[in-house]
């Protein structure tokens, strides 16, 4: 009969924090990030980062994940020439606007291209609050913000984002930018 | 013009399904849990300190448990990269091997012995319509990992059976309160449970795994269904899903499946 090998707990822990944790991290550095490649150096610098605290992380670990990560995220931009922030382009709005076939596909894209030719700042805060489902306070705690700069930076990434999310409400805001 | 809190919640979900197909590879998977978590005791003040007991139990490890473990290890054997799932050979993740002996059941791998009284944690009753017998001898696997992690996966399928009237095939399976997830398995309804076992071994100590129940509801002939069961021990549920997954693809398609 087959004895288990016996693994330490803390291993079984963090393997399965990984296996939790690995998708939700990449997709939100893919977001932060320049490319794919980058996102996942990023985030495979994260696990080894938290694997090294462990004893502290392990009691919350995706949030202490997501702290490193976020910075790993802002030193990655600081050490590499940032692309130009540019508000969003023509062509994105006029793709975002085409309601055919592919559209969701088109949609999705841009949504992305879209998020990532935010501000810095704008980009954190909206993949934090939007599809990591943090709370204006958590927000304001991780980025180190005032929570009134997390409300005001939301709101202008909002505008910006407006018209890729709600591309049949275009016309006032292509009309103010 | 939408309200803000409008753009907010698209936002939310069009952030969630833009990324969805943005997916951890094998490799980055792979390199992600090669690492290993710094333990309490290996933190710099203590280290000096426990160099002295660390050697102490290695040298123990070495003397008393190293020829103990050493005839439960599968040695020299050949890597066996599938599974055998519902009569169907199952490529198992990369990395993952099955190992084979002469007893590579899931009960004895949990070290239940004759005897052992196995407390499920949920009642095995799960269909609406009384339960079906499985019918198929059903497979088992015990399965090793990189980090020498191990899990075990078995299956069956019952003889095929109608839903009494007004069940839908994508009714509930298991009853509520049991913390079933609805899921689908290649394109069939399906529900997951976390369960465990206790078991006992001879002398007396007792160990507590968890497990993953897949129920998968699969169309048969004449209108009827077939009940799946997949039973994954120390095994993710994601990846119980995509082993389930690619044997009922093999059924389906008449050849073997793949996980990824």
């Amino acid at each position: 009969m087959f004895k288990r090998i016996p693994e330490r707990v803390d291993d079984r822990e963090f393997r399965r924090f990984v296996l939790e944790a690995a998708p939700i991290l990449l997709r939100a550095a893919v977001m932060m990030t320049r490319d794919r490649a980058t996102a996942e150096d990023l985030v495979q610098t994260t696990f080894v980062r938290v694997a090294r605290r462990w004893t502290t992380a392990r009691e919350a670990p995706l949030a202490y994940s997501r702290r490193v990560l976020i910075n790993l995220a802002r030193d990655d931009a600081r050490r590499f020439a940032r692309r130009p922030t540019v508000p969003l382009s023509e062509e994105h709005l006029q793709l975002a606007a085409s309601r055919d076939t592919t559209s969701q596909v088109v949609d999705r894209l841009v949504l992305l291209e879209a998020v990532r030719e935010l501000s810095e700042p704008q980009r954190d805060v909206i993949v934090l609050r939007f599809y990591l489902e943090l709370s204006v306070e958590e927000t304001s705690k991780l980025l180190e913000i005032p929570e009134g700069t997390i409300k005001s930076t939301t709101s202008r990434a909002l505008a910006k984002l407006a018209g890729v999310v709600s591309p049949d409400k275009l016309e006032p805001i292509q009309g103010g930018m | 013009m939408l309200t803000d809190s409008e753009v907010e919640s698209r936002l939310h979900d069009e952030l969630t399904v833009a990324v969805a197909a943005i997916t951890p590879d094998d490799e980055f998977m792979r390199s992600a849990l090669s690492h290993r978590p710094r333990q309490r005791w290996s933190r710099p003040r203590l280290a000096l300190g426990a160099i002295p007991i660390a050697a102490g139990l290695a040298v123990a490890l070495l003397v008393f448990v190293a020829p103990t473990t050493a005839i439960h290890q599968v040695q020299n054997r050949p890597a066996v990269l599938t599974v055998k799932l519902l009569g169907h050979a199952v490529r198992l993740p990369m990395g993952d091997r099955a190992l084979s002996s002469s007893d590579s059941s899931c009960q004895a791998w949990l070290g239940a012995t004759q005897g052992t009284i196995i407390n499920w944690a949920i009642p095995a009753a799960v269909d609406d319509a009384g339960i079906p017998n499985a019918t198929s001898a059903g497979d088992s696997n015990v399965v090793s990992a990189p980090d020498g992690e191990q899990s075990c996966i078995q299956s069956s399928i019952s003889g095929a059976y109608a839903l009494p009237a007004g069940i839908a095939a994508t009714s509930p399976l298991v009853p509520a309160g049991n913390g079933a997830s609805p899921t689908t398995v290649d394109g069939d309804y399906a529900e997951t449970v976390p369960t465990s076992v206790q078991a006992t071994s001879p002398d007396g100590s007792s160990s507590t795994t968890q497990g993953t129940l897949l129920y998968v509801r699969v169309p048969a002939s004449n209108g009827q269904f077939q009940l799946v069961t997949v039973i994954g021990w120390a095994m993710p549920t994601s990846e119980v899903v995509d082993l389930a997954s690619s044997a009922l693809s093999a059924s389906n398609t008449g050849t073997a499946g793949s996980t990824r």
